[in-house]
């Protein structure tokens, strides 16, 4: 899947790419945030 | 005990613009009981920058001891710092100032009742201002409110103000400090439907005050957004009156067009299903708009301070 992200988005995004613990290139990081956030949003509800 | 360099006792209704230099105390009294202050704020050497009471409600709509004086952006700097502020001196940031023309529309007064603009106008004229150059006012003293329809309540509740409250500011830079009487204390509850006297003292600064202003200082400056004249486009103050366009301007904005890249990710069965259950539960559009959209909710909570009121929290 493509996601469109404004260079600013992804300048910030880099900070967390530097941190190296969530993939080491940005679609890895992305997908780690992505599934981070569903848990924290849907809780047991997530599949 | 620091030194007093400077002492006036406000009567109603005026007002006092003093020059402070950085690390210096303004203290306002109430000398007989509740009165609400008004107050605008310079930089000392270049009066285009001034407080914006609009960025101080950022971090909430009262100020508390800490509450930094901020500058108007581009500058935003830490203009003062409240180091004393009573339970009893609410603050407000809304009300902006009480004008003559409020008066004779809302209230029929028939020719120029005292108020916030005029004074203030007044008071900063002795520095060769103008009108126009008077802002919008950080209101000591003011017990307004709101509710949660987003109405303001600028006239229910009474002044809460005691005789002998002090409220006190801490310079972070050098300024020119306007506080003075409101105008509309014997039409409202703003001051109780009277006048009544205050006093405004400057003390010099202290080694314990310089060591707040170094702590502010570096906690609140040194940004590269902070920006200085010399980094404008356009830095002479303009004296015509009249708006004409520049010819042949081309605006230099910081990103227009803005540019776009495209991550791809792999999804999982499971991951398609979780995307899917949040565009249905409205947490995009679609489902590049979901997953962006959680991406950068991620990075809000997680990587985004807070914005809180500030505190006087110096080591
Ligand atoms: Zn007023």
């Amino acid at each position: 899947m493509k996601i469109r992200f404004t260079s600013q988005q992804l300048k910030l995004l880099q900070a967390v790419l530097d941190e190296k613990d969530r993939g080491t290139n940005m679609n890895e990081v992305v997908l780690a945030i992505f599934r981070e956030f569903v848990k924290q949003q849907l809780g047991r509800e997530a599949a | 005990m620091s030194k007093i360099i400077y002492t006036k006792t406000l009567d109603p209704v005026s007002g006092k613009a003093i020059p402070m230099k950085r690390g210096q105390t303004l203290t306002i009294t109430l000398l007989e009981g509740p009165q609400c202050v008004d107050f605008n704020c310079f930089n000392l050497h270049d009066y285009k920058e001034r407080m914006s009471v609009g960025h101080m409600r950022r971090t909430g709509f009262r100020c508390r001891q800490g509450s930094i004086v901020w500058s108007a952006p581009p500058r935003y700097n830490p203009m003062m710092v409240f180091t004393e502020l009573p339970a009893t001196c609410r603050t407000d940031l809304l009300a902006a100032r009480c004008h003559a023309t409020q008066f004779e529309k809302e209230r029929g007064y028939p020719g120029t009742h005292t108020n916030c603009q005029d004074t203030l106008a007044e008071s900063i004229a002795e520095f060769g201002l103008t009108p126009d150059d008077v802002h919008d006012s950080l209101n000591l003293w003011m017990n307004t409110g709101w509710d949660d329809e987003g109405n303001f309540i600028p006239n229910v509740r009474r002044n809460q103000g005691k005789k002998g409250d002090q409220v006190k500011l801490l310079a972070l830079m050098d300024v020119l400090a306007v506080p003075l009487i409101c105008g509309s204390g014997d039409v409202s509850n703003t001051s109780n439907y009277w006048f009544r006297s205050v006093k405004v003292e400057v003390t010099d600064s202290t080694p314990e005050n310089d060591a707040v202003v170094a702590t502010l200082l570096k906690k609140h400056t040194g940004f590269i957004n902070q920006r200085t004249p010399d980094q404008f486009r356009v830095k002479d103050i303009r004296t015509e009156r009249d708006l004409t366009a520049t010819d042949k301007f081309e605006p230099k904005f910081t990103l227009c067009p803005v540019p776009v890249e495209t991550v791809t990710v792999e999804l999982t069965e499971s991951d398609k299903k979780n995307l899917a259950k949040l565009v249905k539960r409205g947490f995009g559009e679609d489902e590049e708009d979901a997953l962006r959209s959680a991406v950068m909710t991620w990075y809000t909570r997680n990587r985004t301070a807070q914005i809180v009121p500030e505190t006087l929290d110096i080591e």
